[in-house]
C-alpha cells in the first residue's frame, strides 16, 4: 500500500479567474516584497473584490521559522477561512507553515512529521498556493524547507496533511522571470523528476509524472530562457515544474538535494541552481553504483526523450543531455561557478559533508553515500569532472 | 537468506539474535557515524500468527548499542516499535523500508517521530546490520 497526494489543480491560462468561483469570507495572503512590487499581489486582491483580506509579505528567500512564527501570529489574529500563498518555494513553503500553525498553534513546527495524524486538520482555513516560478513545486508538496537560523541548516518538517487544498497554475505569473530565474527553477523541476524516478519510495504514480514533466522540460526550458516572451514555453515549464512536485512529492528527493540544501544553508545560493549543478555528477554516482539506476535513467531516456540504444548508451546520452541543457542556460556546472571560493568552499568542505550526510534526503538515495563518496562528489563538482568512481 | 550448513541457527527476533545483533551493530562504523546523535532505547515488538508477542530490549545510544533483554508486556521504552512478523522478516530480507512501513501502518510507532524522521540514516545502517548477524533463521 502507498499514496499519492495532490491537490485540486486550477492550471492554464486565466486559471487565477477560479478565485472568483470560491466562497471565502476572508483571506490571508503570504509573499514577498518583490512580487509585491510586480504586481502579482495586485491581482489576487483584483479577484477577490471586497473580501476582507491581510497580506503578510515578509517572506525572505530560505525562509526562517521566525518568518512562519511571526506570520501565523498575525494570521491567528486575522482569523481567515482561506490562506492564499503567492510566490515562489519559499513563500510556498511558509504558507504551508503558517496554515500549519493557524490550525495547531501548540505545535513546534519542527515536530511535524509523516507519522502522527493531526486531528480536524484543516478546520479553520484552506490553503491556496499560486507558484509564480517554474519551479520548486512546492505549490504540491507535503514538505516545507525551512532554515533553523540558530543552526545555519535547513529542517523538512513534512505531511501529507499540509499539501495544499487548491494549486493555482497560471502561466501569466511565470511571464515576468528574469533568464537567471527561469534556468534555475527549471532546473529546480528537472531535478526533482529525475530523482523522483530514482529514489526508493518511486511508484508507478510518480513515474508518470516524471517522464512528463523531464519530456517538457528538455522541449521547453531553453525556449523558455532564451525568449521570456514565449508564451508557450513559459506555460509548458510552469506545468512540468508542479509535475515534477507531483513525481518528487510522491516519490522522494535524492543526494542531489541532500547536496542543495546543504550549499544553500551555508552559502545561500539558489536552489534550483545549486541542486542543478548537482544533478549529473548525482546521476553518475547513482548510476555507477546504484541497484538498477542505469536502468531507471534509460527508462526515463527512452520514454520521455525517445533515445535508443542500450541501458549504457541512454543512460549516458541522458546525463550528457543533462549537462548540455546546463550549459545552454547558461546555469552553474559546478561549484565554482556558483559563485563560492576556494577558501570558502575548503573551510566549509567538512561542514558540507555533514549536513550532506545528515540530510533526510540522503537515505533515499540509491545506493546511499558514504562520507567518503560524498566528499569525493563534492571534489569532483568543484573541479568539474565527471563522477569516474 | 540462506542457512548455515551445520544447523548452529540463530532465530531471527529471539533474544539469543538480539543480543548478536546489539554486537553487529557495535561493530558497524557505519552505523556508528549515523547513529551518532542518537539517544534512546527501542523495543521491537513481533506478533506472530499464533498470538505469541516477542519484545526484544535494545538500548541505543550515541550510535551504540549498550545491551539487549527481552522484556515483558508491560515494560516500556521511548520507543516502540511493532508488527507482524511478517513486516520484521520483509524489512530483515529488505523487501520492506522500516521509514515506509511505518508510513503505510504496516508497524506501528509510540514515541517521538520526529526524532526518528530525523535519523532515518540511522535506520537504513541498522537495516543493513540484521544481514550481519550470522546464521540468522528466518
Amino acid at each position: 500500500m502507498w499514496y499519492f497526494s495532490s491537490p485540486f489543480l486550477v492550471f492554464g491560462e486565466d486559471a487565477l479567474d477560479y478565485l472568483a468561483q470560491i466562497k471565502m469570507t476572508r483571506v490571508f495572503i503570504v509573499t514577498d516584497k518583490v512580487i509585491r512590487e510586480v504586481g502579482f499581489v495586485e491581482k489576487v486582491e483584483k479577484k477577490l473584490k471586497d473580501l476582507p483580506h491581510e497580506i503578510f509579505d515578509e517572506v525572505e528567500p530560505d525562509p526562517s521559522i521566525e518568518t512562519v512564527q511571526k506570520g501565523a501570529i498575525l494570521c491567528q489574529e486575522f482569523a481567515p477561512d482561506f490562506i492564499i500563498a503567492i510566490g515562489g518555494g519559499s513563500v510556498m513553503d511558509t504558507g504551508k507553515g503558517i496554515w500549519f500553525l493557524y490550525e495547531k498553534p501548540d505545535q513546534p513546527l519542527d515536530s511535524i512529521n509523516p507519522f502522527t495524524y493531526y486531528e480536524n486538520f484543516p478546520s479553520k482555513a484552506k490553503y491556496i498556493a499560486i507558484p509564480t516560478t517554474s519551479g520548486t513545486g512546492a505549490d504540491v508538496t507535503w514538505a516545507i524547507v525551512l532554515t533553523d537560523t540558530a543552526q545555519k541548516r535547513k529542517i523538512t518538517p513534512a505531511s501529507r496533511q499540509i499539501v495544499a487544498s487548491i494549486s493555482i497554475i497560471d502561466p501569466a505569473f511565470a511571464q515576468k522571470m528574469p533568464p537567471a530565474l527561469t534556468a534555475g527553477t527549471g532546473l529546480d523541476a528537472l531535478t526533482h523528476a529525475i530523482e523522483g524516478y530514482c529514489a526508493m519510495w518511486r511508484n508507478d504514480f510518480s513515474d508518470a509524472f516524471t517522464i512528463k514533466a523531464v519530456e517538457l522540460i528538455f522541449k521547453y526550458l531553453s525556449r523558455a530562457y532564451q525568449d521570456g516572451n514565449d508564451k508557450e514555453a513559459k506555460e509548458k515549464m510552469h506545468n512540468a515544474a508542479s509535475m515534477a512536485g507531483l513525481a518528487f512529492g510522491n516519490s522522494q528527493a535524492t543526494f542531489a538535494h541532500s547536496i542543495g540544501h546543504s550549499i544553500g544553508a551555508l552559502f545561500h545560493k539558489p536552489h534550483g541552481n545549486c541542486v542543478g549543478m548537482a544533478l549529473p555528477y548525482v546521476m553518475e554516482f547513482t548510476r555507477n553504483n546504484g541497484t538498477n539506476v542505469k536502468e531507471k535513467l534509460a527508462d526515463i531516456g527512452r520514454r520521455a526523450l525517445l533515445l535508443t540504444g542500450s541501458d549504457d548508451e541512454v543512460s549516458e546520452e541522458l546525463i550528457l543531455k543533462v549537462r548540455a541543457l546546463i550549459k545552454d542556460i547558461e546555469a552553474p556546472a559546478t561549484i565554482p561557478e556558483l559563485g563560492i571560493s576556494q577558501e570558502d568552499f575548503e573551510a566549509q568542505l567538512p561542514t558540507l559533508i555533514k549536513y550532506t550526510s545528515e540530510d533526510s534526503c540522503i537515505s533515499m538515495t540509491n545506493p546511499m553515500p558514504n562520507d567518503d563518496q560524498i566528499e569525493k562528489t563534492y571534489q569532483y563538482m568543484w573541479e568539474g569532472q565527471r563522477i569516474d568512481f | 537468506m540462506k542457512l548455515n550448513e551445520d544447523g548452529n541457527m540463530v532465530k531471527f527476533m529471539s533474544a539469543k539474535w538480539a543480543a548478536q545483533y546489539c554486537k553487529v551493530l557495535n561493530a558497524s562504523q557505519a552505523y556508528a557515524k549515523a547513529g551518532e546523535t542518537w539517544e534512546g532505547a527501542f523495543i521491537f515488538e513481533a506478533e506472530y500468527e499464533d498470538g505469541t508477542v516477542v519484545r526484544l530490549y535494545m538500548d541505543l545510544w550515541h550510535g551504540k548499542c549498550r545491551g539487549t533483554k527481552e522484556v515483558g508486556p508491560d515494560d516500556t521504552a521511548p520507543f516502540i516499535m511493532s508488527g507482524p512478523y511478517e513486516n520484521w522478516k520483509a524489512v530483515a530480507e529488505k523487501e520492506l523500508d522500516p521509514i515506509r512501513g511505518l508510513l503505510s501502518g504496516k508497524f506501528k510507532l509510540q514515541g517521538d517521530m520526529a526524532v526518528v524522521m530525523r535519523h532515518t540514516k540511522a535506520a537504513v545502517e541498522m537495516v543493513n546490520c540484521i544481514m550481519g548477524v550470522p546464521n540468522t533463521e528466518l
